[in-house]
């Protein structure tokens, strides 16, 4: 799961891309509006954390120019307005969520959960619990569950199951999962994708991840 | 303070009554004066005539009837005369069986008054005294007029001035009051406009419309409302930026306190209480100071707009719980007499809570019975009665902390004070949950 965070405290910064990390998500991280703006143009992600204040513009205008444009990624206003008119007006300029600061990183965390939940259609299962046709990731333990096996995951490995879990039955294409792999800047190995398909195989079944040559990748769970 | 306009009534009224009254004294005496000097002057003429007319012939006086007018001839016919010559009296024949009670004057001497004359009338009389070389014995000729005739007259005439005066008058005092009421129009409509500015119906009072006399005041006034509402802007955002400003160095600090949690959990739990105590405080009094009080109605609350925008705010904040929010204002009501920014937070909070505990439920209705009442009710499992009386009691310091509803009430508590709205807690008898009500100061 890939976030961007629009964000100009680098200390703050700094901790919650530990925090996010440790979370199981890449995070992208900016503090200008303009470059949160060709980001979020050039990648798929699947949650923003947006501060109102940045050096270069403003949050909510930026949120809105977002919204006009058609760009619907699930967005969380990260901000210390926290008044009422002012949540009324983040959510008016489109945001799915507001959290004030100071705020616990749990919270947070809950919320991007929840959101991202949302935007894939699943209900909200405060349980942190992803599960698919006898596949149950367990997002605290960052571990699955197959059958009555428990395996430990690499932090690679619980991204990507995760994204498969959240699309179950759909087409994903390797530079899509790419993309949610890696931050905007790293260097992408290109066979990862197949790397890490291949040892989630070994623990979730051979039919589990079907490969489409020249396409990508579907997941079905067990029931194949 | 007796207002100008009555004290204009009254001075004016005063002044043209007494006008008016000086006036008709003044014409009174005057039209007097000139009705009894032209009734001596008519006497002086017929005294003259009379004289004429007296002849002496072998030792008798008598007077020649063919020379006199012949007013003298009819009885009590208001003209008279009366020749007295020691021991005898020649009288007109008008006087019939009456006499004239003369008082001999010495010769050349002229006497001027006024007696009961015939039939008990007022007459003005004036005598002279002769003396001839034929007439060696002194003489008093006297002619007289009856003044009823001429007094007929004279009431006629003042009666039609003072009716005419008093009409005159009446029409002033109509006029004054007219005029006067036409002139404090503008003041009256001043006070209006004042009202409606208080209200927060308009922003600024139209110096355009306003008389020329009073227009320094009304620009004094508008430049004054500008100050003040930039001043209390600007202390508004001032908080605001000082609020914010706190906040993300606590925001670092919380993230930095949870690191500080895996290594040396003692340490941070000392520390996020620290830190837990700092924000309740930029929450509850850097909030609390940032409420004015300030009506301006370009800042005030618009409804329902804005009540429409928190719940929709609120239908997202929580969209797991599917909540059908209505909200029912007249369409009377267009603003609430609250500063947007309080409203939003006291109504937000209190749409908040209805939210949380609501099933699925809640309701925003108000009327305008006195004042604007707002009231905010949900379907949840409401208060108990005893501790509804505690959330109503306005002594009790309400505290979410102590009265674990939940409630953001020591703002919404703080907001109510400042802007002097009555707060009420109650049972909501058509939805079943928690009910409360705002009632704005009319």
């Amino acid at each position: 799961m890939k976030l961007l965070l629009v964000e100009d405290n680098t200390l703050l910064v700094e901790e919650l891309e530990k925090q996010l990390k440790q979370a199981g998500y890449v995070t992208d991280v900016t503090d200008k509006a303009t470059e949160a703006d060709y980001l979020i143009k050039e990648t798929n992600y699947d949650c923003v954390i947006l501060d109102i204040g940045l050096p270069d513009g403003n949050g909510l205008e930026l949120l809105e120019t977002w919204r006009n444009q058609g760009i619907n990624t699930p967005v969380i206003m990260l901000t210390a307005r926290s008044q009422w008119h002012e949540k009324v007006e983040g959510f008016n300029a489109g945001a799915d969520d507001y959290l004030g600061k100071p705020f616990h990183t749990q919270e947070l965390l809950a919320r991007i959960h929840a959101l991202i939940h949302r935007a894939h259609g699943k209900a909200n299962t405060p349980s942190k619990e992803l599960s698919f046709e006898g596949v149950t990731l367990d997002e605290n333990q960052q571990s699955v569950q197959v059958n009555d096996t428990i395996f430990e995951l690499t932090a690679m490995e619980f991204r990507l199951l995760k994204i498969f879990l959240m699309s179950p039955k759909k087409l994903l294409s390797k530079a899509q999962l790419t993309d949610k792999l890696y931050q905007f800047d790293d260097e992408k190995e290109s066979n990862v994708v197949e790397v890490y398909v291949t040892h989630l195989r070994k623990k979730l079944g051979k039919t589990a991840i079907e490969t489409r040559r020249g396409q990508g990748y579907i997941f079905h769970g067990l029931n194949k | 303070m007796i207002s100008i306009r009555s004290k204009l009534s009254l001075w004016l009224t005063g002044l043209v009554i007494i006008a008016t009254l000086a006036g008709l004294v003044l014409f009174e005496t005057m039209l007097r004066q000139a009705f009894h000097d032209s009734i001596i002057d008519r006497l002086e003429e017929d005294l003259e005539q009379v004289l004429m007319a007296v002849e002496y012939e072998n030792g008798e006086i008598y007077i020649d009837q063919g020379e006199i007018s012949s007013f003298y001839n009819p009885v009590y016919s208001g003209r008279y005369f009366q020749l007295n010559i020691v021991g005898k009296e020649l009288r007109s024949r008008s006087l019939w069986d009456q006499r004239l009670d003369v008082k001999v004057l010495a010769a050349g001497e002229t006497r001027v008054w006024q007696t009961k004359g015939p039939q008990n009338h007022d007459i003005q009389l004036l005598s002279l005294g002769l003396s001839t070389e034929t007439l060696s014995l002194p003489a008093t000729i006297t002619v007289a007029q009856d003044l009823s005739i001429g007094r007929k007259v004279f009431s006629q005439i003042y009666g039609t001035k003072l009716g005419i005066n008093l009409a005159l008058l009446l029409a002033m005092i109509t006029g004054i009051i007219l005029v006067l009421r036409q002139s404090f129009k503008p003041v009256n409509e001043m006070q209006l406009v004042l009202n409606k500015l208080r209200e927060g119906e308009i922003s600024s009072l139209e110096v355009d419309k306003i008389p020329q006399e009073l227009q320094p005041l009304a620009t004094t006034y508008n430049d004054l409302l500008v100050y003040s509402s930039k001043q209390i802007e600007r202390s508004r955002n001032n908080l605001g930026n000082l609020s914010h400003g706190l906040k993300t160095p606590l925001a670092v600090m919380q993230q930095q306190v949870e690191a500080l949690g895996l290594r040396d959990p003692d340490a941070a739990i000392a520390m996020q209480k620290q830190l837990d105590h700092i924000h309740k405080m930029i929450e509850r009094k850097l909030a609390a100071a940032r409420i004015t009080g300030d009506m301006l109605p370009a800042a005030q609350m618009q409804v329902p707009k804005d009540l429409l925008d928190l719940c929709q705010t609120l239908a997202k904040v929580h969209h797991h719980k599917d909540i059908d929010c209505q909200v029912d204002i007249p369409s009377a009501i267009s603003r609430l007499p609250i500063h947007r920014e309080d409203g939003m937070e006291l109504i937000g909070n209190l749409l908040d809570n209805a939210h949380k505990w609501a099933a699925s439920q809640v309701r925003v209705c108000a009327d305008t019975q006195q004042g604007i009442r707002l009231c905010i009710e949900d379907d949840g499992p409401g208060v108990e009665s005893h501790e509804l009386a505690l959330l109503t009691n306005r002594g009790k310091r309400l505290d979410e902390d102590t009265m674990g509803h939940g409630l953001g009430l020591s703002i919404v508590k703080d907001i109510a004070e400042q802007y002097q709205i009555d707060l009420a807690f109650e049972h909501s008898a058509e939805l079943g949950g928690l009910k409360v009500t705002l009632e704005f100061k009319a």
